[in-house]
C-alpha cells in the first residue's frame, strides 16, 4: 500500500464514530465508601483539568469521595501537597499529569501505606511505570497519537503537505512525538517538513507571535500545515495569523496532537484557524481511572484497556452543548461501568 | 467559690478561643476572601473589557487592547492557581474550569473579531477595486431608459448588464443578513450566465473591452460576496461568544460569591460555638449560683451547725451542765473525727472533774452529799427561804441499832448497809431536797419551800421504805433495819441552819426515847419535858 494510501486508512478509522470503540473489559462490581485523592500538576493544564472532571463524574456514579489538590506545578509545594494527601487518608491516589518517576520518592509513602495508586500521563506509555509504585498510567499511546495527527496531514494534503513542526524540547515524550510526526511526513514523498520550531509551552503565549510573523515572512505561501504537539501552540498562533490576513480556513491548516482542549474544538468548530486535533477522551480516561482503582483494591489485574487515536475534525465533532466542551466518545462507556459495577445510573 | 471559680475560668477561656479565632481569621481567612473577591472583580472585568473591545474600529486597535485584556486573563488565571492551591474547602475543578473557559472564549471573541474587522477591509478594497472597474466602463454614465426606445433608436443590451451589475454591487454593499447575500448571489449568478452566453455566442465580442471589464468585475464581485459571506457568518458568531462569556463570568461570580459565604459561615459557625459555650457557661454559673446556694445552706446547717456545731454545742453544753451540776451529760462520742476525739476527751475530763468534785461533795462511802456540801447549800437554801419568806424543813436521820450491826455482821456489812440505806433514801427524796450523810450512821436531809406537813409525809415514807430493805449477809443471814427521823422547821429571822440542825437533832432524840423506828416533829423545849 502506498504511503497516501496508508495515510488515508488510518484517518478513515481515526476519524469514524465512536460508537464502535471496543468497550474496556468487565470488572469486579464496586466496593463502598471509598476516599479517592486526585493529585493535579497543575489544574491550569486543560487535560489535567478534564480528567478531574471525569474522575469526579465517576465518582459520583460509584458512590466514593474525591478530593481535589493542586500542586500548581510548583516544585516547593510538591512535598506538602503529598503529605497532605497522605493525611486524608485515602483508600487510592489519581495522579494528574505529572512525571511519574521524577515524584517517585514522594510516592514510597503511598506504597508503603499499601495505597495503590494510578496515574493519567504520569508516562509516554500506557500500563504500570517502572521505577515507581503507579500500577497503571492511563494514556492514548502517545507516538501513536502523533503518527495519526501526521497521517492525517498526508491524507488531507494528498500528498503534498509542506509542514511546519511545533514542539518542546523540555519532555522527552514531546521530542519523541515531534520525531515521529516529522519520520511520517519524511516518508511522504511529496511531503516535506518545513522546520520543526521549539517553543516552551508555558512560553508560548511570549513566544508564538514573534515565531510566528518570522515563520510566515520566510515562508510565506508555502506553509501549508502545522502539526503541534499540543494545541496550546495554536492558541497563541491564531492572532498573528488573523493580523496577516490568513484566512481562517487556511492555509496554513492547523493540527495539533495533544490532549485536545476546549479552545481547540471552538476553532475546528469554527473553522477559525484549526483544522484538526486528536484529543484524548478525558472524561473517559477519568472513569477509567476510577475503574483500574476499584479492579486494584479487590486485588484483580488492570483492565489493561488503552483508547485508540481520534482525529476531531470540523467533519465529525460533536454540536456544542453548554460548558462542556470535550471529546466525549459515544460507546456507551458509562453505561458499561454502571453496569458492571452494579450501580443505579443516574436519572 | 470554687464553683464560681471554674465557671470564670472557663468563660475566660472560650473569650479567649473566640479572640484568637477572630485574630486568625483576619489573618489567613481575610485575605483569602480578599482573593476570591479579587478574582471575581477580575472575571467582570475581563467581561467589560470584551464588551468594550468590540467596539474598536481596526485590527490594530483590538490587537493592541488583547495586550491589555491578556494581562487581565493573566491575573484570573493567578487569581485561579492561588485559590486552587490554596483553599481545601473551594471547588477547585469548577473554578478552574470556569477560569479557562473564559479565556478561551475571550480569545475566540478577540480572534473573531479581527477576522470579521480584516474581512471589512478587505471588503472595502475589493469595493474599491469594483467600483473602479465599472467607472472604467465606456458609456458608463449614460442615463438609459427604462424601456427600449422605438424603431427609430437602438441601444447595445450590454449597457444593461452594466446597468444590472451596478444596481447589484449598490445592493450588496448595504447587505446585512447571510439570507439576503444567497439571495442577491442568485442573481448575481443569472447576470453572469447572461455575461456568459454573450461571450460564448459572439466571437467578435470576446476582445470587447467592455465585456473584459466586465469579466474582471465579476471575479471581483465573487470574491466580495465571498467576504461579505464570511464577514456576516463571523458577526452572527461572536454575539453568542459574548453571551457565553458573560454565561462563565456569572457563574464564576457565583461560585467565588458562594465560595466567599461559605468561608464567613464557617467562621461564624465555629464563633457561635464558642459563644454559645461561653453563654451556656455563663447560664450554667447563674444556675448553679441560684441552686446551689440552698444546697450550701443545707449542707451549711446539716454539715456545719448541726454537725459539727451541734456537736461541738453538745460538748460546750455538757461542760456547762456538768459545771452548773444541772442534768445528764450528752457527748457526741460517736465517730473518728477531730470533734469525737474532743468529746471522749471532755468526758474524761468530765468524769475526772466528777470524780473531783464528788471528792469535794460526796460521802465517799455512802455516795451521798458530805456534811460539808450539805452547810453550804443549806446555808445558801436559809438565807433564800429568808429573803422569799419560805420554810424549809430538816430532818435529821439515825440508823435505828446500826452498832450491833457492826458488831454482830462486820464493818464491811455495816458500810454496805449504810450505802444501801444511804441510796434508798435519796431514791424516795425529791429532786428539790438536799439529802447528805452528816456522820457515822446519821444523815440529814433538808426539805426546801416544804412546810412541816409535806415533810413529815416524806419522812414518813423514807422510813417504811428503810424498813422494807431485807439486806442479806454472806451467810445469808438476812437483816432489817428501821430508821428514826427528827424533824424542823427553819427559822428565817435566824439566819444559819445550825439552829433548825438542832433542834431536829432534838426531836430525833425524841424519837429514840420513844421507841426508834419513828418520825418526830421539833415542838419547843416543851416537848421534852
Amino acid at each position: 500500500m502506498s504511503v497516501i494510501g496508508q495515510s488515508l486508512k488510518i484517518t478513515m478509522q481515526a476519524t469514524a464514530s465512536t460508537k464502535s470503540w471496543r468497550l474496556p473489559p468487565s470488572g469486579p462490581a464496586a466496593l463502598a465508601d471509598k476516599t479517592v485523592v486526585y493529585i493535579a500538576e497543575d489544574l491550569r493544564n486543560g487535560g489535567i483539568l478534564g480528567i478531574g472532571a471525569g474522575v469526579r463524574e465517576a465518582a459520583a456514579a460509584i458512590g466514593w469521595k474525591v478530593r481535589f489538590l493542586d500542586i500548581g506545578s510548583q516544585d516547593e509545594r510538591r512535598e506538602a501537597i503529598f503529605a497532605e494527601a497522605l493525611s486524608m487518608d485515602p483508600d487510592a491516589v489519581i495522579l494528574g499529569g505529572m512525571d511519574g518517576l521524577a515524584n517517585s520518592r514522594y510516592l514510597k509513602q503511598f506504597a508503603a501505606a499499601r495505597i495503590p495508586i494510578v496515574g493519567w500521563h504520569v508516562a509516554p506509555f500506557p500500563g504500570p511505570v517502572a521505577g515507581t509504585p503507579i500500577q497503571v498510567n492511563v494514556t492514548t499511546d502517545s507516538l501513536e497519537v502523533a503518527r495519526t495527527a501526521a497521517h492525517y496531514v498526508i491524507a488531507d494534503s494528498a500528498g503534498t503537505a509542506s509542514v511546519m513542526i511545533f514542539t518542546d524540547s523540555r519532555f522527552a515524550i514531546a521530542m519523541q512525538k515531534s520525531d515521529a510526526m516529522a519520520e511520517i511526513i519524511r516518508g511522504c514523498k511529496g511531503c516535506t517538513v518545513l522546520e520543526v520550531i521549539d517553543v516552551a509551552l508555558n512560553q508560548a503565549a511570549q513566544q508564538l507571535p514573534v515565531v510566528m510573523t518570522t515563520l510566515m515572512e520566510k515562508f510565506a505561501q508555502d506553509w501549508t500545515y502545522s502539526l503541534g504537539i499540543n494545541d496550546l501552540y495554536f492558541d497563541h498562533a491564531v492572532i498573528p495569523l488573523v493580523t496577516a490576513g490568513y484566512s481562517p480556513t487556511g492555509p496554513p491548516f492547523n493540527i495539533s496532537a495533544g490532549d485536545g482542549s476546549a479552545s481547540a474544538f471552538l476553532r475546528i468548530r469554527n473553522g477559525s484557524y484549526q483544522k484538526a486535533t486528536v484529543p484524548e477522551p478525558l472524561l473517559f480516561h477519568g472513569w477509567q481511572l476510577v475503574d483500574e482503582i476499584n479492579r486494584l483494591l479487590q486485588k484483580h489485574s488492570p483492565s489493561g484497556y488503552v483508547t485508540p487515536p481520534h482525529i476531531v475534525t470540523l467533519t465529525n465533532i460533536w454540536p456544542k452543548t453548554g460548558q462542556i466542551n470535550l471529546f466525549d466518545p459515544q460507546n456507551g462507556y458509562r453505561e458499561s461501568y454502571i453496569r458492571y459495577w452494579k450501580k443505579t445510573p443516574p436519572k | 467559690m470554687v464553683v464560681l471559680a471554674c465557671s470564670g475560668f472557663i468563660y475566660i477561656y472560650c473569650s479567649s478561643r473566640l479572640l484568637v479565632a477572630t485574630q486568625l481569621f483576619m489573618e489567613t481567612t481575610l485575605p483569602k476572601i480578599e482573593t476570591a473577591n479579587d478574582l471575581q472583580s477580575t472575571a467582570q472585568g475581563v467581561d467589560n473589557y470584551v464588551k468594550s473591545l468590540i467596539r474598536n474600529n481596526t485590527v490594530e486597535e483590538i490587537e493592541q487592547n488583547f495586550r491589555q485584556l491578556n494581562g487581565l486573563l493573566d491575573r484570573l488565571e493567578n487569581l485561579t492557581a492561588k485559590i486552587s492551591q490554596q483553599e481545601r474547602d473551594a471547588d477547585i475543578l469548577t473554578l478552574n474550569w470556569l477560569s479557562q473557559a473564559i479565556r478561551t472564549q475571550v480569545q475566540l471573541v478577540v480572534q473573531l473579531e479581527m477576522q470579521k474587522l480584516g474581512l471589512e477591509e478587505e471588503s472595502r478594497h475589493k469595493s474599491l477595486e469594483i467600483q473602479a472597474t465599472l467607472a472604467s466602463l465606456p458609456a458608463f454614465d449614460i442615463i438609459l431608459p427604462r424601456e427600449p426606445p422605438d424603431t427609430t433608436g437602438q441601444y447595445d443590451p450590454i449597457y444593461k448588464q452594466i446597468q444590472e451589475l451596478i444596481l447589484l454591487f449598490g445592493r450588496l454593499e448595504e447587505v446585512r443578513t447571510l439570507q439576503d447575500i444567497e439571495e442577491l448571489q442568485d442573481v448575481f449568478e443569472k447576470i453572469r450566465r447572461r455575461l456568459l452566453d454573450r461571450e460564448h455566442g459572439q466571437e467578435r465580442d470576446a476582445a470587447d473591452p467592455r465585456l473584459k471589464a466586465l469579466r474582471i468585475c465579476c471575479a471581483n464581485l465573487e470574491k466580495l460576496f465571498s467576504q461579505k459571506r464570511q464577514y456576516l457568518q463571523v458577526n452572527d458568531k461572536i454575539p453568542g461568544f459574548i453571551d457565553d462569556l458573560s454565561d462563565s463570568v456569572g457563574q464564576l461570580t457565583l461560585l467565588t460569591s458562594n465560595h466567599v459565604k461559605a468561608v464567613f459561615a464557617k467562621f461564624y459557625q465555629h464563633a457561635n460555638r464558642l459563644i454559645q459555650k461561653g453563654k451556656h457557661i455563663l447560664y450554667l454559673t447563674i444556675s448553679l449560683v441560684i441552686g446551689i446556694l440552698p444546697v450550701f445552706y443545707m449542707l451549711y446547717r446539716r454539715i456545719v451547725i448541726q454537725g459539727f456545731g451541734n456537736r461541738l454545742s453538745l460538748i460546750s453544753n455538757a461542760m456547762v451542765t456538768e459545771s452548773n451540776g444541772e442534768g445528764e451529760r450528752d457527748l457526741p462520742l460517736a465517730g473518728h473525727d477531730e470533734i469525737a476525739e474532743m468529746a471522749r476527751a471532755a468526758e474524761v475530763l468530765l468524769d475526772k472533774a466528777m470524780r473531783l468534785k464528788n471528792l469535794a461533795t460526796k460521802d465517799e462511802l455512802t455516795q451521798v452529799y458530805n456534811r460539808r456540801y450539805f452547810f453550804d447549800i443549806a446555808q445558801k437554801e436559809v438565807l433564800r427561804a429568808a429573803r422569799k419568806k419560805t420554810v424549809a424543813v430538816v430532818a435529821m436521820l439515825d440508823i435505828d441499832h446500826f452498832k450491833s450491826i457492826n458488831d454482830n455482821y462486820g464493818h464491811a456489812f455495816g458500810d454496805k448497809v449504810l450505802h444501801d440505806t444511804a441510796q434508798t433514801c435519796s431514791q424516795v427524796m425529791r429532786t428539790i431536797d438536799l439529802f447528805a450523810r452528816y456522820g457515822g450512821e446519821e444523815f440529814v436531809l433538808l426539805m426546801p419551800e416544804t412546810n412541816m406537813k409535806e415533810a413529815a409525809i416524806v419522812a414518813e415514807r423514807i422510813r417504811k421504805t428503810v424498813e422494807s430493805i431485807r439486806f442479806i449477809t454472806e451467810q445469808g443471814t438476812q437483816v432489817q433495819l428501821t430508821i428514826s427521823i427528827g424533824l424542823a422547821e427553819t427559822l428565817p429571822e435566824v439566819g444559819t441552819i445550825d439552829k433548825t440542825i438542832n433542834q431536829a437533832d432534838n426531836a430525833l432524840y425524841q424519837a429514840k426515847n420513844l421507841g426508834r423506828n419513828r418520825v418526830e416533829v421539833y415542838r419547843g423545849l416543851d416537848q421534852f419535858g
